[in-house]
C-alpha cells in the first residue's frame, strides 16, 4: 500500500483529551486529525488516509459504540483504540474482533503506547490492506513506521 | 387437699337433710297422735262395755240370775279384745265371769306360747281380785299388758225408787240421770269387770307406724328427686357461667351464655354476655393495635432499607456520572504531567538549569501520584456502579476465601505492630456467593479494623457455623465507635477518619456487596476495647431469612359455647 502507517484519528468531544493526545502523537511522528464527534469522525474518514482510530465512548451526536459499527462497516481490519471513561460498563468489544481494544481514562501514556504499538503489528487479515512488505515482513513494516 | 364440694350437691344435701327432718317429725306427731287415738277409742269401748254390762246387770244381781248374767257376758265376749268378764256382789262373790280359752288366745298369738291356761286365769283372777279389792272405781287399771274396766253396779233410793221399782229396772235411773242423784242415794250391789287385751291395738299401731314409715321414706325419696331436679335446673346457668368465664379467661370472646330465663341468674347470663362482648371489642382494639404497631415498625425497616437501597442506588448514579466528568480531566492531568514528565528527562525543556530539572522532575511526578490517587477515588466510587456484576453465585468455601484474603493483608500487617490470630471452624459447609466481592468485603474489614489500631493490638479472624448461617467474625483491639456513630458505620461518605484518609465508602461498599450475595453484617462495639464486624452467610442451599416482608397475624379462635 503507497500509504504510510502513520495516520490516527482522534475522536473525542474533550478538548483535552484530543489536543493532548495529538501533541504526543504528532511528536512521535503520527500524523494527527481530530474530531470532535462520531459522526464528524466518520465524515473525516472519507477526506484521507486512516490508519489508526482513536475514540471515546460518550459522545453527543454519535457515540462510540455507533462509530465502531459504522467503522467497520467501511473497514473491518482497521485498528480501534476504545477509550472508556467508566471502567468495564462503557462498551463491550466483540471478542473475535482483534483490531479493537479499550484503555480506560485515565490512561497512562505508556499503556496507550504500547497498546498503539501492539495493534499497528498484528498479523493482518483482511487482503484488502495486504501490502508486499506488510505481508511479508508486517513486523519490519510496523517498526519502520515507529 | 380439701374436698371440693359444689353448690349443687350442697343444695341438694341441705335441703333433702331439712325435708326428711320434716317429713320425721310430722311421721312421728301422726304416729304419737294417732297410737293415742286408737287407745282412747279402745278405752272408750271397754268403758261403755263395761257401763252398759253394770247397768245391765243390775237387775239379775239382784235376783241372782246367774244364767242371765251368763248371757250378758257371753254377749261383751263376743268383742275379741275381751279376755275376761265377770259380775261380783258387794262381798266381791263372783256370780258369774267368762275366760278367753288360752288356745285361742295362743292361735291369734295374742299371749306367748307357754303362758298356761291355768296360768293366764290365775293371773287374770288374781289381777281382777285386785281390782275388786281396791275399790278403785277410776275409769281404767292397766296391767300386763291388760286394761280393766271396774264399774259398780248400785241401785238408786230417794226420788226414782218409785219409778224404779215400778220398773223393776234399778240402775236405769242412776245411768239415765246419774248427776240428778248424788252418792249418798246410791246403794252398791257389786260390780261389773271387763280385761281388754292391748294386744290388737298395739298391733294395729305397729300396723300403723310401718305405713307411716314406708310412705314418709317414699315422701323423702320423692321429694329429694324433686329437690335435685329442680336444684339442678336452677344451678345449670350457674355451671355454665363458671365454664364460660373459665373460656373467657382463656381468651375465648366469643363465648356467649343463654340469657332465657327471667331471674337473678337471668339477669347474671345478660351481664356475662355484656360484658364479654365489651371484652371483646377491648381486646380486637388491642390487637389491632399491636397489629398497628408492628406494621409500623416493619415500615420503618422498610423504609430505611428503602432509604440505605436508594442511597446506594444513587450513589451508583452518582458515581458513574462522576467517574465520566473527572476522568477526563484527570486523563489530561495525568498525560501532561507524563508528557512534561517525559520532556524534562529528555532534556527538552528550555530555561532550565541543571540543577533544577530533578526538582522540578519530583514536582511534576507528585503531580502525576496525586492524579493517581484521584484515579483511585474514582474507582472506589465506580463500585457501587457494578451492582451487576456478572461474577456467578457459586457455592464457596469461607475459610479458604478468608485465608487466601488474608494472605494478600499479611505484608501490611507484619510492617505494623499488629497481630493477626485466625480460628476457622471445622467442616463448614459451602455458602452461596462470589469469591472476588468476599475478599474485597473481607479486604475491607480488615483494613478498618486496622486503620482502628492506633499504635499495637490484635486482630481476631474467626468462623462458625450458627444454625443455617456461616459466620465470619473480625475482632480488633483498636480504638472502638461510639454508640451514635454505630448506625451510621455504613452509611456512604461517613467517616470519622482525616479529610483524605477515607473517603468513608469502604464499609458502605462492603455493606452493599455481603447484601448483594444475602448476607448479612452487623456491628458491635466498646469505645476504648475494640470493634467487632460479623458476617452472616446463609449455607448454600438454605434460602436467606430476610427481615422484610413479614406477615404479622395473630391467630384467633372462636368456639361458640354448646349447651351441656
Amino acid at each position: 500500500m503507497a500509504s504510510k502507517p502513520g495516520h490516527i484519528l482522534i475522536v473525542d468531544d474533550e478538548l483535552v483529551i484530543r489536543s493532548l493526545l495529538s501533541e504526543m502523537l504528532s511528536e512521535e511522528g503520527f500524523t494527527v486529525a481530530t474530531a470532535s464527534d462520531g459522526q464528524s469522525g466518520l465524515e473525516m474518514m472519507n477526506d484521507g488516509q486512516v490508519d489508526l482510530v482513536i475514540s471515546d465512548v460518550h459522545m453527543p451526536v454519535m457515540d462510540g459504540s455507533k462509530l465502531v459499527t459504522e467503522l467497520r462497516k467501511l473497514n473491518p481490519d482497521l485498528p480501534v483504540i476504545v477509550m472508556n471513561s467508566i471502567p468495564d460498563r462503557d462498551i463491550t468489544t466483540p471478542a473475535d474482533d482483534r483490531a479493537i481494544a479499550t484503555v480506560n481514562k485515565p490512561f497512562d501514556l505508556h499503556e496507550l503506547r504500547s497498546t498503539i504499538r501492539r495493534l499497528r503489528n498484528r498479523p493482518r487479515i483482511n487482503p484488502v490492506h495486504r501490502t508486499k512488505s506488510a505481508l511479508g515482513r508486517p513486523r519490519d513494516a510496523a517498526r519502520d513506521a515507529l | 387437699m380439701t374436698m371440693r364440694i359444689g353448690l349443687q350437691k350442697r343444695a341438694i344435701t341441705g335441703i333433702s337433710l331439712l325435708l326428711m327432718a320434716l317429713a320425721v317429725s310430722l311421721m312421728w306427731i301422726s304416729l304419737y297422735q294417732g297410737s293415742d287415738q286408737i287407745r282412747s277409742q279402745l278405752l272408750k269401748r271397754g268403758r261403755v262395755a263395761a257401763d252398759n254390762l253394770a247397768y245391765n246387770a243390775t237387775y239379775p244381781t239382784v235376783i241372782r240370775d246367774t244364767a242371765s248374767l251368763g248371757d250378758f257376758l257371753d254377749g261383751i265376749m263376743a268383742e275379741k279384745e275381751v279376755l275376761y268378764c265377770g259380775i261380783f256382789d258387794d262381798a266381791g262373790t263372783s256370780l258369774a265371769e267368762r275366760l278367753r280359752p288360752v288356745f285361742m288366745l295362743h292361735e291369734l298369738d295374742v299371749v306367748e306360747s307357754d303362758v298356761t291356761e291355768e296360768g293366764l286365769h290365775n293371773m287374770l283372777r288374781h289381777t281382777v281380785a285386785d281390782v275388786i279389792a281396791s275399790d278403785d272405781h277410776r275409769e281404767y287399771v292397766e296391767y300386763e299388758g291388760m286394761v280393766y274396766f271396774q264399774v259398780p253396779i248400785h241401785i238408786d233410793h230417794g226420788s226414782s225408787d218409785e219409778l224404779g221399782s215400778e220398773l223393776g229396772l234399778y240402775g236405769l235411773g242412776g245411768a239415765l240421770d246419774e248427776s240428778a242423784t248424788s252418792e249418798d242415794n246410791r246403794d252398791v250391789i257389786g260390780a261389773a269387770v271387763i280385761g281388754m287385751t292391748t294386744h290388737y291395738i298395739e298391733e294395729t299401731i305397729a300396723d300403723l307406724r310401718d305405713n307411716m314409715i314406708w310412705i314418709t321414706a317414699l315422701a323423702i325419696l320423692i321429694a329429694m328427686v324433686i329437690v335435685s331436679v329442680v336444684v339442678r335446673l336452677s344451678i345449670r346457668p350457674i355451671n355454665e357461667l363458671v365454664v364460660a368465664t373459665g373460656r373467657v379467661a382463656g381468651g375465648d370472646y366469643d363465648c356467649k351464655v343463654r340469657e332465657g330465663r327471667n331471674d337473678e341468674i337471668g339477669d347474671l347470663a345478660r351481664s356475662f354476655n355484656t360484658m364479654t362482648g365489651d371484652l371483646k371489642k377491648s381486646r380486637d382494639a388491642l390487637v389491632e393495635k399491636e397489629l398497628l404497631e408492628a406494621l409500623v415498625v416493619e415500615l420503618r425497616e422498610t423504609q430505611e432499607q428503602l432509604v440505605q437501597a436508594g442511597k446506594l442506588a444513587a450513589l451508583g448514579q452518582l458515581a458513574a456520572g462522576v467517574a465520566h466528568e473527572i476522568n477526563n480531566p484527570l486523563a489530561g492531568i495525568m498525560g501532561y504531567a507524563q508528557l512534561l514528565t517525559e520532556k524534562l528527562r529528555r532534556r527538552e525543556v528550555e530555561g532550565i538549569s541543571a540543577e533544577e530539572v530533578p526538582k522540578i522532575t519530583s514536582y511534576v511526578e507528585n503531580m502525576e501520584k496525586q492524579s493517581q490517587r484521584c484515579k483511585q477515588i474514582v474507582q472506589n466510587l465506580l463500585k457501587f456502579a457494578r451492582a451487576s456484576s456478572k461474577e456467578e453465585m457459586v457455592d464457596v468455601d469461607i475459610n479458604a476465601v478468608v485465608r487466601e484474603t488474608l494472605a494478600l493483608v499479611d505484608h501490611q500487617l507484619s510492617q505494623s505492630n499488629i497481630t493477626l490470630e485466625t480460628r476457622y471452624a471445622d467442616h463448614l459447609p459451602p455458602i452461596r456467593g462470589q469469591e472476588g466481592k468476599l475478599q474485597q468485603v473481607i479486604t475491607n474489614i480488615v483494613i478498618n479494623a486496622m486503620q482502628a489500631i492506633e499504635d499495637r493490638g490484635t486482630i481476631t479472624v474467626s468462623s462458625e457455623l450458627d444454625n443455617d448461617r456461616v459466620l465470619v467474625r473480625v475482632a480488633d483491639t483498636g480504638v472502638g465507635i461510639p454508640g451514635e456513630n454505630l448506625d451510621k458505620v455504613f452509611e456512604p461518605f461517613f467517616t470519622t477518619k482525616d479529610l483524605g484518609r477515607g473517603t468513608g465508602l469502604g464499609l458502605s461498599v462492603t455493606y452493599g456487596l455481603v447484601h448483594d450475595m444475602g448476607g448479612e453484617i452487623s456491628i458491635d462495639s466498646t469505645v476504648g476495647v475494640g470493634t467487632t464486624f460479623t458476617l452472616a452467610f446463609p449455607v448454600a442451599g438454605v434460602e436467606p431469612q430476610r427481615a422484610v416482608p413479614r406477615n404479622g397475624t395473630i391467630e384467633r379462635t372462636s368456639q361458640p359455647l354448646d349447651g351441656p
